[in-house]
């Protein structure tokens, strides 16, 4: 059996004294797509920020449990903004720089100390390709990034992502906020990058999830009641609360 | 550049309008003293406003940037903010006589004036800083997942969209100084006119001046008292307008 890319075992996030994340135990194996489902405030996007250590930004956030990168311990000694390197997240609104179409791109790999302007060039003319938007912007790289439209910044804040190689893709409701079509794009996109990376989608949409995901976590009042083979997941639950939430009983 | 020749128009506009209104009113006979007490009492009041703007810049910028992204006592300092925020100006005026009067031995003083004016828009400077950042936390957390450092995230992703919405807090400050009376009464009411530009020295500004001329209650001051608040309604409607046209500017970009 492959070794899981994360492994999440009893993880628990509290938020002062609230208790956000219940012994969460899960793993995601590698360049596939895991879909986390459930209703709102079930925890799903704090779990997904507990993957990057983006809820350690929160004040009063506290984790116990571990969550292990290839192995590796994540909230003891690895190095945050390698943590970030290695595992990118796409938010739930796009949210472009203050800059140019192609500054956007090139700020991941020039945090992280790529200084030549060639290989700078290289990266941001990739990374828009794999999001699929060079063809639409390879004429206007130095305009602003809020020249484009809404599907289009979304397109860009995961080429953003991809620039800086990330191994795991962290997309929070990638879609949420854009147009039938728009969001059409998103998929297909998800569909081609998990030839490469890691993918862990938020959802709250099941048929989203039923399309681009290979495995589901169901979550419910923080804990995850249920994960496996997304085919199997919804044919066959095994907890009596994922076959409600999926028929339509709650959420 | 276009937007600039407006507000430099609008701004002569103004002034003129205000010293015709004001002499209409004041008559031919009180004009010259009206050009003559003016004019000192405007320039004392664009450097108060000029001073307690820069004294701003140095403590609310980086005090509302803490209150943003800083860690830990933050609950307690914005509890602090709110609270002070909601004093009457005139209790920070007499704190203002307390500790920059007689404790720092500013005297009545311009420089006094303006450290108080300082105190009573801080709140509200620190409040209209951390908003004007945290509309943008969206590219903040951006920033911070793709690895970099806080203070690289905060200037390259917050800070470019901040000129606006400060300058507009800049003139909202400005405009409120400008037409603040209760705490200068305090801090700057018993100076005798000095030399304009000495920040130890005294003199009223226009609102101080409106304050005494009302306060004298003489009928043949009512033509310079109306000419007074003439001129601070054009200077107040100036500030006004150059505030709409920045934030407008602010919601097309």
């Amino acid at each position: 059996m492959t070794q899981p890319k994360i492994e999440v075992d009893q993880l628990n996030l509290y938020y002062g004294p609230t208790r956000a994340l219940k012994d969460v135990t899960i793993s995601f194996p590698p360049t596939m797509v895991t879909a986390i489902v459930g209703p709102s405030g079930c925890g799903k996007s704090s779990f997904l920020r507990t993957l990057d250590r983006m809820n350690d930004l929160l004040p009063n956030s506290r984790v116990t449990g571990h969550v292990l990168l290839d192995g590796e311990e994540i909230y003891e000694s690895m190095d945050v903004a390698l943590l970030r390197k290695r595992v990118g997240m796409v938010f739930q609104k796009p949210n472009p720089f203050p800059r140019s179409i192609y500054d956007n791109i090139a700020f991941g790999p020039r945090i992280h100390g790529m200084k030549k302007e060639s290989q700078v060039r290289e990266v941001v003319e990739r990374s828009l390709r794999q999001a699929a938007l060079w063809d639409e912007v390879k004429d206007m790289l130095t305009k602003s990034a809020y020249n484009l439209s809404g599907g289009q910044q979304q397109r860009l804040c995961i080429a953003r992502a991809l620039a800086v190689e990330p191994e795991v893709l962290l997309m929070d409701e990638p879609a949420s906020a854009l147009d039938p079509i728009a969001t059409a794009r998103i998929e297909e996109l998800v569909s081609e990058l998990k030839e490469r990376y890691t993918i862990i989608i938020v959802t709250h949409n099941l048929q989203q999830a039923a399309r681009v995901s290979e495995r589901v976590g169901f979550f419910l009042h923080g804990e995850c009641v249920e994960s496996g083979p997304t085919k199997d997941l919804f044919t066959a639950p095994k907890d009596k609360r994922t076959e409600d939430y999926l028929t339509g009983r709650f959420g | 550049m276009g937007r600039l020749t407006g507000i430099l128009a609008l701004s002569a506009g103004s002034a003129v309008t205000a010293l015709l209104l004001g002499a209409l009113i004041a008559g031919a006979a009180d004009l010259s003293r009206l050009l003559a007490g003016v004019w000192p009492s405007f320039v004392r009041s664009l450097l108060v406003a000029a001073w307690t703007l820069m004294f701003l810049f140095a403590t609310a910028l980086p005090g509302g940037i803490w209150l943003y992204w800083g860690r830990g006592g933050r609950r307690a300092a914005r509890l602090l903010v709110d609270g002070t925020g909601a004093l009457p100006s005139v209790v920070v005026g007499l704190v203002g006589l307390m500790l920059f009067v007689r404790a720092l031995g500013l005297g009545f003083s311009l420089l006094a004036a303006s450290l108080t004016l300082t105190a009573v828009n801080l709140p509200f400077a620190l409040r209209r800083v951390e908003e004007a950042a945290r509309r943008h936390d969206g590219s903040f957390a951006a920033a911070l997942a793709l690895g970099a450092p806080s203070g690289v995230a905060f200037f390259d992703a917050v800070w470019p969209h901040m000129g606006r919405p400060l300058f507009t807090a800049a003139v909202d400050v400005a405009a409120r100084t400008m037409g603040e009376t209760a705490a200068l009464v305090l801090t700057l009411g018993a100076a005798a006119g000095g030399p304009v530009l000495d920040p130890l020295g005294g003199g009223p500004t226009l609102s101080l001046r409106l304050f005494n001329l009302l306060a004298a209650g003489r009928d043949g001051l009512y033509g310079l008292t109306s000419a007074t608040a003439f001129l601070m309604m054009g200077v107040g409607l100036l500030l006004y307008v150059a505030g709409r046209i920045f934030r407008e500017g602010g919601r097309r970009s």
